[in-house]
């Protein structure tokens, strides 16, 4: 996954990191809240939309593009494991009644699924529009101490050039017979150690090479004093912001309290049946 | 010279590494003056970069071992003082820039070093904005620094340490990862600085030639000794010594050299010239003394005497054209070429020119995205990645990306298992191809134990085990000391006289001149030239877009072209005999 900065000047680039992870928070405490895919689908929509005003549009389209696989075997594992009180139509492996198909389950899985992408959008878009130094410095400003803020910081930093390092070292033993296209998991698995061998050893020179070219450039001289090119300042639009996505996880809240139909899988579940006849 | 007057002082200093046989650096005694710049220069494991490491306290503060000896820098012991301060006083450049970046955006590169020694926020801003300027990356600011060129990079990281505003700068091989292109813009960076600040400066290069008109003084370190000291000129009248210990003095000033012994004297008080213009001042006269003996100049070689004739193709592609996943250029663009069988190919052209991508395209590690590539006659798309390995061999620049075993046994056996050779023969094939590279004795050595240059020649006997006919070096003499590089090109036309087909990819143009058979020029996805080595450096303005130079000698016979010189010679044997001819000289 590729979160490397996309430098803009957009709303989303503007606000203090801060606010993004505040508003981040927040994302993350309503999507708990719901379990219904519908409203999750929105809450998805609502968090790609971000992508789109801080013209990250494509990117974001991409990597989710790339992770479907990951979100379908997610929503495949939600559907066998789904606690939902309800027989099954049917189950996929019926000698050992295993992994059970249900309307319900199938509706539920999707719900997690709606979470997990909006989650793991919301995560995406803030790292994109957020330079790492100013990562480093709010997690300074939160009280975390600065050798571990800028380690932090340095190995996002590292990781394009880690991830060139690793296609590198895929083609370098492709070019020596080595195949990797097992459809046995086993045998795929084990392809793997060639590819990781050279990889651990990348990384432990690169850890070393990098901890040398920071200590070459008087990292550590004095952390308490530390100063920082950039300025974090709360503005007016980041206490909008967090005022806007406060409220908006009260009210998710006092649904979910007084009306706890309509957030939970239960409200789709009704609209299916009725629209399907069920 | 009294303390004040000096910024560096070395006294009978010997290093040896943790766990180390021998010491890294022996009874080392150096004193650099305030404002004064020198080039350290030595073959691999000379000791040079240990020197480098203990200039700003990483000896020994983090990397340990036994250190014998007294290291002041700018008044301040090495060992009582921290590294953090110590690197304020001396700012250090590594040789891979990669290693160095450790920041999402140039600008925030630039400010790291700044920020750490607790400069105050408008100065960072001002030292940034100077740093862009120094490196010429402007528009660059906000960008990704992995985005940019190699060049662009390492200049980066040179503005980098130079915002920290260290009275001395140490600059560790700073253009040995480059193409020529990346190292003409550090090279002009590193000029400007010159130029322009009295900071104390110390370069490790191997590139002589160029920098040592800028430098007061030349220190060569061999075997962790400091063999020989003086002023450029001077170091260069021991070219033979230099040449010997496996380092390439500038070929003018050999040239010189080889010259007077034949006499024809262009050395002035017993010192050679070191750059073209000063051999250009002295030798014309000579030449226009001897204008009635004048050559007829050799016309340029026509197009068609250039020209390679492909006999038996191995390698074919039909309107080939390539665009990367996610990316809209084409990386090669509607590309013919044969290869013939048994032939040695060279291809030049600068970064992102579509050396590489071409060539990935032989062994199936890249598909067209339209057009044909056949390889003995297969088309590439029908067959595995796994399968063309038996026919073509890919060795990467960096050994260290293939090395997946701890003995050179087990490394050299690793194809051998992937194609499934049977047992007995194993063995057999493991020593051939250990001795094709002159490596039979390290069989059972440690893999990671070897130097690099030995660490590559394993990295191409994990190929030959494969008996490849067609065998692919991508940039084998990137970050190799010149004597290094020269090995393996010479273990590479072995292998070709032996049958093998050879392409390589290459930034060094005077080994590609001197061995190869036939050179392609690409740029921008396209083949500008393909034909004979002498053809292709006799075309100037052809390498100048491509920002290729052309071997030294070559260059040298294009400045004396009114004087009858041909403009495409490539050696300095050829180049010593035509002027010897030229001048009337038995």
């Amino acid at each position: 996954m590729s979160f490397d900065y996309q430098p803009g000047n957009t709303l989303f680039h503007k606000l203090d990191p801060r606010t993004k992870f505040i508003v981040f928070a927040f994302i993350v405490a309503i999507a708990i809240s719901i379990w219904d895919p519908i409203m999750l689908a929105l809450l998805s929509l609502f968090v790609y939309s971000w992508s789109i005003v801080s013209g990250i549009r494509d990117r974001a389209t991409k990597v989710v593009v790339k992770f479907l696989p990951i979100f379908v075997f997610g929503y495949v594992m939600n559907i066998a494991f789904a606690q939902v009180p309800e027989p099954a139509m049917f189950y996929l492996i019926p000698a050992w009644q295993f992994f059970p198909i249900s309307y319900g389950r199938l509706i539920f899985a999707a719900g997690v699924l709606g979470r997990i992408v909006s989650i793991f959008l919301g995560i995406w878009i803030i790292l994109v529009v957020t330079p790492i130094t100013s990562l480093i410095l709010a997690f300074v400003k939160t009280k975390m101490p600065p050798e571990i803020a800028l380690a932090i910081g340095i190995g996002m930093a590292s990781v394009p050039s880690f991830l060139r390092e690793g296609k590198i070292i895929m083609e370098a033993q492709k070019a020596r017979a080595h195949k990797t296209d097992f459809r046995n998991p086993i045998k795929k698995f084990m392809a793997i150690v060639p590819v990781v061998i050279p990889l651990i050893w990348a990384t432990l020179r690169r850890s070393q090479s990098i901890a040398v070219a920071i200590e070459a450039r008087a990292f550590g001289y004095d952390l308490t004093r530390r100063t920082y090119r950039t300025e974090l300042t709360m503005k007016r639009t980041d206490w909008l912001f967090i005022a806007f996505f406060a409220l908006l996880f009260v009210l998710v809240r006092l649904v979910a309290y007084y009306y706890p139909f309509y957030v939970s899988y239960n409200f789709t579940y009704s609209l299916v049946k009725s629209l399907f006849h069920i | 010279m009294t303390s004040e007057d000096t910024d560096i002082v070395l006294e009978n200093v010997t290093f040896t590494y943790e766990d180390a046989k021998r010491s890294a650096v022996k009874n080392i005694n150096l004193t650099v003056r305030k404002g004064e710049k020198i080039l350290v220069t030595g073959p691999s494991g000379a000791g040079k970069t240990t020197l480098c490491r203990m200039l700003n306290g990483l000896i020994p503060h983090f990397f340990y071992g036994n250190l014998v000896g007294k290291v002041v820098i700018r008044g301040l012991d090495t060992v009582s003082n921290d590294i953090t301060l110590l690197s304020a006083k001396a700012g250090l450049v590594f040789q891979n820039p990669e290693e160095q970046l450790v920041c999402s955006t140039v600008a925030d590169e630039i400010a790291f070093g700044p920020e750490n020694l607790c400069v105050p926020r408008e100065e960072i801003e001002r030292r940034v904005v100077e740093g862009l300027e120094l490196a010429r990356l402007g528009k660059y600011a906000d960008v990704n620094p992995y985005s940019l060129s190699g060049g662009q990079e390492q200049s980066l990281c040179v503005a980098s340490i130079v915002a920290m505003h260290p009275e001395i700068l140490v600059l560790d091989e700073p253009t040995a990862n480059l193409d020529s292109l990346g190292t003409r813009l550090v090279h002009s960076m590193i000029t400007r600085l010159i130029e322009s600040e009295q900071k104390t400066l110390v370069i490790v290069s191997h590139n002589l030639g160029e920098l040592a008109s800028y430098v007061d003084r030349i220190v060569v370190f061999n075997g962790g000794e400091k063999v020989l000291e003086g002023k450029p000129a001077e170091v260069f009248a021991q070219s033979e010594s230099l040449h010997k210990i496996g380092l390439a003095p500038p070929q003018i000033s050999r040239l010189a050299l080889m010259l007077k012994n034949s006499g024809v004297d262009l050395l002035r008080d017993g010192f050679p010239p070191f750059t073209l213009e000063e051999a250009y001042s002295r030798i014309v006269p000579l030449l226009e003394k001897t204008k009635s003996q004048k050559l007829t100049p050799k016309p340029s070689s026509s197009k068609q005497e250039n020209s390679v004739t492909v006999e038996e193709p191995i390698v074919v592609t039909q309107n080939l054209t390539h665009v990367y996943e996610g990316t809209t250029v084409e990386a090669v663009k509607d590309l013919s070429v044969k290869i013939g069988r048994g032939e040695f190919v060279g291809i030049i052209g600068q970064n992102g020119s579509g050396k590489t991508t071409l060539v990935k395209h032989f062994d199936g590690l890249l598909q067209p995205t339209k057009g044909k590539v056949f390889v003995n006659g297969n088309d590439t798309t029908t067959v595995q990645t796994s399968e063309l390995a038996k026919t073509v061999g890919y060795c990467f620049q960096n050994p260290d990306h293939q090395m997946v075993a701890f003995k050179v046994r087990d490394e050299v056996q690793f194809g051998l298992k992937n194609i499934g050779i049977p047992k007995g023969e194993v063995t057999k094939r493991i020593v051939e191809a250990l001795n094709e590279v002159g490596m039979g004795h390290a069989i059972d050595d440690y893999v990671h134990e070897l130097s690099q240059g030995e660490r590559q020649k394993i990295a191409v006997a994990s190929l030959l085990v494969m008996r490849p006919q067609i065998l692919i070096v991508d940039e084998p003499t990137t970050g190799q000391d010149p004597s290094t590089s020269m090995h393996m090109f010479e273990l590479l036309r072995d292998l070709n006289e032996k049958g093998s087909t050879i392409l390589i990819v290459s930034h060094n143009l005077d080994l590609v001149a001197r061995f190869v058979k036939r050179v392609i020029v690409m740029k921008d996805g396209q083949i500008l030239y393909d034909g004979t080595p002498r053809g292709a450096f006799s075309r100037p303005e052809m390498l100048e877009a491509t920002s290729c130079t052309p071997p030294e000698m070559t260059r040298f016979g294009q400045m004396l072209s009114k004087y009858g010189i041909p403009n495409d010679i490539l050696t300095i044997e050829e180049m010593h005999d035509m002027l010897v001819k030229r001048l009337g000289v038995s």
